[in-house]
């Protein structure tokens, strides 16, 4: 390809982006918001994601042994739990070090208040500690500890497992569903702004076509007003949802003490190249569909 | 340069348009297509543009057999031909000069042919002093003088031309067929669609009359009728 081809097809697709300013800037901003839409579930799927891991990873079974256990059976049990399919870790949680922990959870009247159960009085029972290595495994191994005999108790946030595990699919379901419907209406607008352009330079196409042109040269400018239309609506969307990001971010570090964002980077990193990506696809496939047949022989 | 050979042509949504329709036309001739409207004229250039294919029989153009032609060869097989059109169809926010290099750049001529060739091409068609000016600025015989400048552009080998007069008063109809018959006479072969009686009869050249999608006639030095 000559150089002066590549400067005539920059120079065609500016000239038509200039020619219909406005609706380039309608079409700009509905990528955009379609984009801006699409990369906010993403952020927010990205985000349940995490918390719902967090909390996952958090779990874990508290495992309350019958008070007929002795001490030279702990081992034994802990290669008992470790042999329950599933089971990532035993550990041994004495009696002892309960205490420390409510001692400490008490404060100041601890001492007073703690006293009397010091020494042989413990009244906690020995525990262990079971993690599990998938979430959805923790009912499974809850059910398999309760039947052991050496087990009283067994506790553990099923509740919240569950819960989070429903939302995260919810939302994942519904922002698939808005994003699909949003990048239709997006290709719409694109296909339009692009069949608008191609009916205003019939008269040209058709002379192209009477002169010899190739479908090739003839379809550039267009092919490159969609990349251009598709990249900068998308470029938009990402530069909003950074900066709303950022904010998003200061706030729950402090203001919701318990719940934290994941860091702009690298998901942001990865969104951009997504949502770029994404974009320059539409323009370019919203001028394909624009152009169909219309350019044929 | 011209083959057709026992060519039809029915489209879906009408009757046929073209009957076993044979001529021969060489290279250098000047042909006139005469006729009614609908009786095949656009059908037969349409045909050897590549717009339209044969329903049966073939087309031989400049030695590309028009039946088998795949698309992507098409405009290759545009680069040997020039088409002039009634309404000229120049582009009216370009220059005289930009609607005829506008030819050139298209097919990727290098720039140094362009800056050479626009202006010998508007010095043939009587217009090197109008290459700045707009369409709109020029009168109709100018117009299509610039459509004649921008159909030779790339040195067609053929020039068709459809109605070229039709929109034009006599004397600046005639002028027009001067401009062609001094391309016809430096080696370009002319294939000329027209109702115009006066200019055919005053030509004396070749004529295919067609009616109803069939030849009727084909004289070497006919007139109209």
């Amino acid at each position: 390809m000559r150089p002066q081809t590549i400067f005539y097809f920059l120079v065609e697709t500016i000239r038509s982006l200039r020619r219909n300013f406005w609706m380039a800037v309608a079409t700009i901003m509905t990528v955009s918001l379609a984009m801006f839409i699409l990369g906010f579930f993403a952020a927010l799927l990205f985000n349940l994601d995490y918390i719902a891991r967090e909390v996952e990873s958090q779990i874990e079974i508290s495992c309350y042994l019958s008070d007929a256990v002795t001490q030279d059976k702990v081992s034994e049990l802990k290669t008992r739990f470790l042999q329950i399919p599933g089971v990532q870790r035993a550990d041994f949680y004495p009696r002892e070090e309960a205490l420390e922990v409510l001692d400490a959870l008490l404060g100041a009247q601890s001492t007073e208040i703690l006293s009397g159960y010091r020494g042989g009085n413990n009244p906690l029972p020995d525990a262990f500690k079971i993690k599990v290595s998938r979430p959805d495994q923790v009912e499974e191994v809850a059910t398999v500890l309760q039947k052991m005999s050496e087990v009283e108790e067994v506790i553990y946030g099923h509740n919240i497992v569950r819960q989070l595990v429903n939302l995260t699919s919810i939302v994942r379901i519904f922002g698939v569903l808005v994003m699909m419907g949003l990048g239709i209406a997006a290709l719409f607008i694109i296909v339009n702004t692009i069949r608008m352009t191609v009916s205003a330079r019939s008269r040209e196409i058709e002379i192209m076509r009477y002169v010899g042109a190739t479908a090739f040269f003839i379809r550039v400018p267009f092919f490159l007003e969609g990349l251009v239309l598709g990249l900068f609506g998308s470029w938009m969307a990402y530069r909003l949802l950074l900066s709303l990001y950022a904010n998003a971010e200061s706030y729950f570090l402090h203001e919701m003490l318990f719940i934290t964002l994941t860091p702009a980077q690298p998901l942001l990193g990865t969104l951009r190249l997504w949502i770029l990506a994404s974009g320059a696809l539409f323009g370019v496939l919203g001028s394909m569909v624009a152009m169909g047949k219309y350019l044929e022989a | 340069m011209i083959t057709f050979n026992s060519v039809s042509k029915g489209y879906t949504n009408r009757m046929v348009a073209l009957h076993s329709v044979s001529f021969q036309v060489d290279k250098g001739e000047f042909v006139f297509l005469v006729g009614p409207s609908g009786a095949g004229k656009s059908t037969i250039l349409k045909l050897i543009t590549g717009e339209e294919r044969p329903t049966t029989g073939s087309v031989t153009v400049s030695g590309h057999l028009l039946n088998r032609i795949k698309p992507r060869q098409i405009p290759y097989l545009r680069r040997n031909l020039g088409v002039v059109f009634q309404d000229f169809r120049l582009l009216s926010q370009k220059t005289v000069y930009e609607n005829v290099a506008f030819a050139l750049q298209v097919v990727e001529a290098p720039p140094a042919l362009i800056r050479a060739r626009v202006p010998y091409l508007l010095d043939i068609v009587g217009l090197n002093r109008k290459g700045k000016a707009f369409p709109h600025q020029l009168s109709g015989g100018e117009q299509q003088r610039v459509g004649l400048a921008r159909a030779l552009a790339n040195d067609p080998v053929l020039l068709l031309c459809d109605e070229p007069t039709g929109n034009l008063d006599p004397e600046t109809a005639w002028e027009i067929m001067n401009l062609l018959a001094d391309i016809n006479n430096s080696g370009t072969t002319i294939m000329m669609a027209t109702h115009a009686k006066s200019l055919v009869d005053r030509m004396k050249r070749r004529v295919i009359a067609i009616e109803a999608g069939r030849i009727t006639r084909d004289d070497q030095r006919g007139g109209y009728s």
